[in-house]
């Protein structure tokens, strides 16, 4: 009755609308809900999780009207892509949370016999989730439910450049979880963000650009708080001479205009093999275009909008820093940017330089493979490298002779779908990874435990000085693992 | 790509500042030319880790003895030589499997592609060794790292200043040094000057000050780190214990390698009703591990200079010394020093001790104790000693830290199944056994498409009719509904099977009604 008192005093961790100058209180409060033990039970968990699927499944019409007013998406890629992928990850931590947060007993070796060696999976405490507006659902609720099945207090910051996705969720969110441990905000912006880097988290989760995502990380750093960065970066995409084209076409286009490009593994810019070769992907590209979209894809509604004025206006300046042979059309006010193709991109323009981040694909023609890996060796890290090859040679070595988050071969996007696959980047295009039980692991501290035997008659008297010769000697026999090579003999 | 024949020797000799661009670059030439990719290639590194340490064994412990003082064979050799070979020794025989791609099956979504998970190396790495255990604490984060096929430089502590000489003569006699580099005399400047580079992983061992500094310059370059940092490291005696027995296993700690180490027992929080037992135990023991005069004991160690020596001897006056307190700043000797009432405000209780002197604080029950340690940093490591199950659960469920130990100290170091990390300020990031390996690589997510067929669903034009299709493959759903389908498939297989084999399936089912009782 004394914890349950206990609990039921709890402060809710806010009270509506958070201000920057209330952030430290908040911070405090869920603090005080973390150390009374409200978030470590397997009940509390799985309720949490099950009430954000419950959202999911009960309101889903809303979160599609919420994301469409944002990004102008067909219901079909937000149920795929946003609804989908999270009742997914719910699913599978109802079904395995029970087994995940059991303490895993280990071997014990001669050194920690007849004691018993175990791995805990604690929680790390109070943990601060960024989310961004391009896939404003999965990439807050993902992490959101990870966090809570590890059984941390969350503040969650969705991004205020969805404004009608990250309201909806604040407001349904808030109605079904636990208050005391659970904070929610969405509207604040670069300012919010400095206060949030002031406090003291146990774990931060960053999902957005590069530029921000390092100055999430000296924030951390100052406090030694342990961070996962999913950023972005330039996806290349190889095409080599082997592969068919059409094929190619088909999946890179598909894969550039979802969302409208604005994917952070979406395919930036493409290396081909041989101008020919480039000329037919062209062609190629406008047919799955046209099939995709039709001829005037501003009247079709299976394609999306930009996310806002600003990023429309900076994506219609990148036209002229190449040769458009496709689209080229944007009207700003309407956050209309036509899918639009670039050959011959300038290589120190923000075309070439910059993360695209919309409907515009740099077309780049290049002699070989080889040349093609080291174009992009010579730049930072992606988050995603893809290579269309029917060779199985060359598959090999660029996928030896690289490095990026994730690499597919002759396929794009898919990689997140499989929530057995790690989910992150490298190097600038970020650090840790999740989905699935990652996301459980990401937030979870393991802490090695050992139990050891109280019976005096159990207790080696080898370890203790005074130290003797003959000691020493079996003490180097038994360190050495002679034992267990003995055994094994 | 090939081994470039033209790949030149990270550096020949001692490395200043101004080295150090030309040194990392050098490093990065040899990963992007392959050196360190094959398993070959590794194997042989860890074979020669092996051999460097096991044929240099008198040589690294007199040099471990000159820096840390008349510290016992016994010490040096089972932590410094035998810890390490034992890691080196599991690295080798698992390197094979640990390098392989791990596969993640299928799934409807991306069907029929087929998806891994790599283990790429990330490139150069940077491993910064501390003073305490100057061998192990550099030889298995640079076995890690070559093990995951990186280059690494290496750079050791001149506070171990021979053992740093001697380790670099060896690492350039044994190892490829077109992807190592060593170094052992610089300072603070050098480190600094390192820290100004940009490498792909930073490993760094030793105090939470400076692990500050190294975390604010790899994130400038958003490199990803493993700190293992320290702390004050607490013990909880309860009063349902063995007084003895306790005594025995925290001397035995604490007093290890004279104190020096990142795990020990920092203070202890003694219940009200065995304090003053614990105490009179902790004197007898000591007593009998080291005799009347421990500085002439040759089991007994000493501190690492004359400086630490006297920070630890003014630490005697902020409590009541119940035993030892005394020191030979000199001789870098101080004894083993247990004291009582230690003033809560003072650096005795403020800063991390790193030496053998024991402060107890009384506490009336383990929930006080849990108060106590609940306001502070969390540490490397926590330990409970208790026969009571339920005051070990509480304590455990209430506490974080990186690891812990119930009833024992420290061994936790010495089982590669555990990982070895901290949490909090006492660090991130683990190793050991193949966290080791692990910690060095990066995880990517590979997946394999097929080119004969294409499955139209997911192209635009969408339409409702193809978004209920899809929404039923992405849901999840479809795995179960497809599982059960294959249930009653399989089901549906065996039933035809046995009918058309029923004389053997009658045969059967007679020979088992006659061995079973009916």
């Amino acid at each position: 009755e004394i914890a349950l008192t206990l609990l039921m005093s709890l402060p809710l961790s806010h009270e509506g609308k958070i201000a920057n100058a209330d952030i430290p209180a908040v911070r405090q409060r869920l603090t005080k809900a973390f150390l009374s033990n409200v978030t470590k039970s397997y009940e509390w968990r799985k309720a949490q999780v099950e009430a954000v699927l419950g959202v999911l499944t009960n309101h889903k019409q809303d979160i599609i009207d919420a994301v469409h007013k944002d990004l102008g998406r067909h219901a079909f890629e937000i149920i795929t892509s946003e609804i989908n992928v999270c009742k997914v990850e719910c699913e599978t931590i109802l079904a395995h949370l029970a087994d995940w947060m059991k303490p895993e007993r280990v071997p014990s070796n001669l050194a920690t016999l007849p004691g018993t060696s175990w791995v805990y999976r604690d929680p790390f405490g109070v943990v601060l989730i960024v989310s961004p507006w391009n896939y404003p659902v999965q990439l807050s609720l993902v992490p959101l439910v990870g966090a809570l099945a590890a059984g941390n207090a969350v503040y969650l910051k969705l991004s205020r450049h969805s404004p009608h996705t990250s309201s909806c969720l604040e407001r349904l969110l808030l109605n079904v979880l636990d208050r005391r441990a659970i904070a929610i905000e969405s509207e604040g912006g670069a300012s919010t963000i400095t206060a949030l880097n002031q406090e003291q988290w146990d774990y931060v989760f960053f999902t957005g650009s590069v530029s921000v995502g390092r100055i999430v990380y000296e924030a951390a750093a100052k406090h030694l708080t342990p961070v996962t960065l999913e950023l972005g970066g330039k996806n290349p995409c190889i095409v080599d001479s082997t592969i068919d084209l059409a094929l190619a076409a088909k999946r890179i286009a598909w894969a550039k205009f979802f969302n409208c490009g604005q994917t952070c593994i979406t395919v930036d810019y493409i290396l081909v093999v041989g101008e020919a070769r480039r000329n037919e992907l062209v062609r190629h590209l406008k047919t799955w275009i046209t099939s995709f979209y039709g001829w005037n894809p501003r009247l079709s509604d299976s394609y999306g909008n930009i996310v806002s004025v600003d990023h429309a206006k900076r994506l219609e300046g990148l036209f002229s820093m190449g040769n458009v042979v496709h689209g080229g059309i944007a009207i700003p006010e309407e956050r209309y940017v036509a899918p639009t193709l670039i050959t011959n991109p300038r290589l120190d323009t923000p075309l070439m330089q910059d993360e695209v981040f919309g409907p515009i694909i740099p077309i780049i023609v290049v002699k070989s493979v080889d040349e093609a890996i080291e174009f992009v060796n010579a730049r930072p890290h992606a988050l995603a490298l893809y290579a269309f090859s029917a060779d199985e040679e060359v598959q090999s070595r660029i996928l030896r002779d690289t490095r990026s988050g994730a690499a597919l071969v002759n396929e794009c996007l898919l990689h997140p779908s499989n929530h057995h696959l790690p989910f992150g980047g490298v190097g600038a295009s970020g650090l840790g990874n999740y989905h699935g039980e990652r996301s459980f692991k990401t937030f979870t501290h393991e802490r090695a435990v050992i139990h050891q035997t109280t019976q005096w008659w159990l207790d080696v008297p080898l370890r203790y000085p005074p130290y003797s010769n003959l000691m020493t000697k079996v003490a180097d026999f038994i360190t050495a693992g002679g034992f267990e090579k003995l055994a094994a003999r | 790509m090939s081994q470039s024949k033209y790949t030149t020797l990270s550096h020949s000799g001692k490395i200043k500042d101004a080295d150090l661009p030309a040194v990392v670059q050098r490093l990065r030439d040899a990963f992007h030319a392959g050196v360190t990719r094959s398993y070959e290639w590794r194997l042989q590194q860890l074979k020669q880790l092996y051999k460097m340490l096991d044929e240099n064994r008198r040589l690294i412990i007199d040099a471990v003895r000159a820096d840390l003082g008349k510290q016992s064979d016994m010490e040096i050799n089972s932590s410094e030589i035998n810890a390490p070979l034992v890691e080196i020794e599991e690295a080798i025989a698992h390197l094979a499997d640990w390098m392989k791609p791990e596969s993640a099956g299928m799934n409807l979504a991306s069907f029929p592609a087929t998806n891994w998970i790599y283990k790429d190396p990330l490139g150069v790495v940077l491993v910064v060794a501390p003073w305490n255990f100057p061998v192990n604490l550099a030889v298995v984060p640079l076995m890690g790292a070559i093990a995951a096929g990186n280059c690494a430089f290496l750079k050791l502590s001149r506070h171990s200043s021979q053992t740093a000489k001697t380790l670099e003569k060896l690492v350039l006699e044994y190892l490829d040094m077109r992807a190592i580099a060593v170094e052992g005399d610089g300072g603070a400047a050098f480190i600094t000057s390192l820290l100004k580079e940009k490498y792909d992983h930073i490993f760094f061992t030793g105090s939470v000050a400076v692990g500050k500094i190294v975390y604010e310059a790899a994130a400038k370059h958003l490199t990803p780190v493993t700190l293992e940092l320290g702390g004050k490291n607490p013990c909880y005696v309860d009063r349902d214990v063995d007084v003895r027995l306790v005594a025995k296993r925290l001397a035995w700690a604490k007093f290890f390698n004279c104190g020096q180490v990142c795990i020990t027992a920092d203070y202890v929080l003694a219940h009200t009703d065995i304090h003053d037992q614990l105490v009179e135990a902790l004197k007898l023991q000591i007593r009998e591990f080291f005799g009347s005069d421990p500085k002439k004991s040759e089991s007994y160690a000493r501190i690492i200079s004359k400086d630490h020596a006297k920070r630890l001897s003014d630490l005697f006056k902020m409590g009541n010394v119940e035993c030892g307190g005394e020191a030979d700043v000199e001789e870098r000797y101080v004894a083993p020093t247990v004291i009582t009432n230690p003033k809560l405000d003072s650096l005795l209780m403020q800063d991390e001790i790193f030496g053998p002197v024991l402060p107890i604080v009384k506490v009336d029950s383990h929930e006080a104790a849990i108060q106590f340690v609940k306001d502070r940093p969390l540490p490397l490591a926590l330990y409970v000693h208790t026969r009571n199950s339920q005051v070990e659960k509480d304590v455990l469920a209430r506490t974080r830290s990186g690891a812990a130990g119930v009833n024992d100290h420290i061994v936790h170091f010495l089982n590669s199944e555990l990982p070895f990390g901290g949490v909090g300020e006492s660090g991130l990031g683990a190793y050991h056994g193949k966290l080791s390996f692990e910690t060095f690589v990066h995880r990517r997510a590979v997946v394999k498409q097929s080119t004969w067929f294409d499955i139209p669903l997911r192209y635009a034009p969408y339409s409702n009719g193809r978004a209920r299709i899809v929404n039923f493959v992405t849901s999840g759903m479809a795995g179960k509904v497809l599982t059960r389908l294959g249930y009653v498939l399989a089901g549906a297989a065996l039933a035809v099977v046995l009918q058309k084999n029923q004389e053997q399936v009658q045969q059967v089912v007679d020979m088992l009604r006659s061995h079973l009782p009916m």
